[in-house]
């Protein structure tokens, strides 16, 4: 008999087996906190959403529908709340840029592969919160862009346009390092 | 030359993981778990609004009834009015609670703006004058929802925000003040769009502004 999927173990958990989260937890929480550190950059940050995604599994539950695909489920969480967080951040880097008027540190160029991947983590931060958002889930999640126009409830065509920008200005902050190589 | 830099290929490298951090969580969604508190479905709290905004004004029109503040000839002349409130409330209830409920959610608030619309234009001319001034309807038709807007914002606070869901929701809860005011008031049309209205955008905003303000249990859609 092969392992249950996903969906067959967040049906138990709702029933009420504690086992099968742990199980879904198992499977992935290192995807998660994958795509929430490419989110918002920060490791505790990272940390703090990680929670928030699987508390909210918890608390909602209830909330899981029959065949729901569990995957994109527990993705569209963590995107909800890297999307609060960026949102907090927002207004603090706001207030904070009223003391400081310096603009963002220009990318640098790498050192090695670990450089070369900080520096990317760093340009993802670059970008508005909703091409960063389209661009990790489209190229790094492989979700299709009308995954991603069903998250956030907008057309597939603005998706594309948010993921192929989010894309071409990656490629512009990381020009630098393409020359220095 | 060096070659050009593969951005897919880096995109797709693994962050850095940290092993204690996935332990720590792991420990509190524990925590979490050992409180053992029930598990919400959505259509139970869809109910429980439901009931708390219609099942409201169902009351309130027994009671009324009961103590003779209105007439069974005026419920049943205004049975249509009555029933495309209750029906209203009920479908933005759910749409504002159902996980998938985007499309009925933006059916919710055409079916209210259209309720919003029938009740001015069904009111007929009053064959009394006032005796009370006109914010009195609406400081009435608020208080009533204060009980059924509760429900809503608790409800609301088990998914992520979102101001069609929260809007929705508020329309819902509206709908039981709307309900009092055909059954209590028979004043004109101005009166109606004036005051009853107004007071269902007040609810409709407040629903808006305390579910945004508050943080939600779940980041869950």
């Amino acid at each position: 008999m092969g392992s249950p999927t996903d969906e067959e173990l967040m049906e138990r958990f709702r029933d009420g087996a504690h086992d099968a989260f742990e199980a879904l937890f198992a499977r992935h929480s290192g995807r998660v906190q994958g795509f929430l550190t490419r989110m918002v950059r920060s490791a505790p940050l990272a940390e703090d959403l990680l929670q928030s995604t699987f508390l909210s599994v918890i608390r909602a539950r209830g909330r899981y529908e029959p065949g729901t695909r569990f995957l994109p489920w527990l993705m569209t969480i963590a995107a909800n709340a890297a999307r609060d967080a960026l949102r907090h951040q927002q207004h603090v880097d706001a207030y904070a840029s009223q003391e400081d008027a310096s603009g963002p540190a220009s990318v640098q160029p790498p050192e090695g592969d670990p450089g070369m991947r900080r520096q990317l983590l760093d340009a993802l931060q670059q970008l508005h919160p909703d091409q960063r958002e389209a661009v990790v889930l489209s190229k790094v999640e492989g979700w299709s862009f009308e995954e991603i126009a069903a998250l956030r409830g907008i057309t597939a065509g603005a998706a594309r346009l948010r993921a192929h920008r989010g894309y071409e200005r990656l490629r512009e902050l990381l020009a630098p390092l393409e020359a220095a190589r | 030359m060096s070659p050009p830099l593969d951005l897919d290929g880096l995109l797709s490298q693994e962050p850095p993981r940290d092993g204690g951090a996935a332990e720590r969580v792991l420990a509190a969604a524990r925590g979490e778990l050992a409180l053992r508190r029930p598990v919400r479905h959505w259509r139970t709290q869809a109910v429980w609004l439901m009931a708390a905004s219609g099942g409201l004004a169902l009351v309130v029109a027994l009671v009324m009834l009961a103590v003779g503040a209105v007439s069974g000839a005026t419920l049943l002349g205004r049975a249509h009015l009555l029933v495309l409130l209750l029906g209203t409330s009920a479908i933005c209830a759910w749409g504002a609670l159902s996980p998938r409920g985007r499309g009925l959610r933006r059916f919710g608030v055409v079916l209210a703006m259209t309720c919003a619309a029938v009740l001015v234009l069904a009111r007929g001319t009053p064959h009394s004058t006032p005796t009370l001034p006109g914010w009195v309807c609406t400081a009435s038709h608020v208080a009533v929802g204060l009980v059924p807007l509760v429900v809503a914002v608790l409800a609301l606070r088990a998914a992520v925000f979102d101001p069609l869901r929260a809007l929705v929701a508020g329309l819902a809860v509206g709908t039981t003040g709307a309900f009092l005011g055909e059954l209590a008031c028979a004043q004109d049309w101005r009166h109606v769009a004036g005051h009853h209205l107004l007071a269902w955008s007040i609810v409709a905003a407040a629903s808006l502004v305390i579910s945004k303000s508050l943080k939600p249990r779940s980041y869950a859609p």
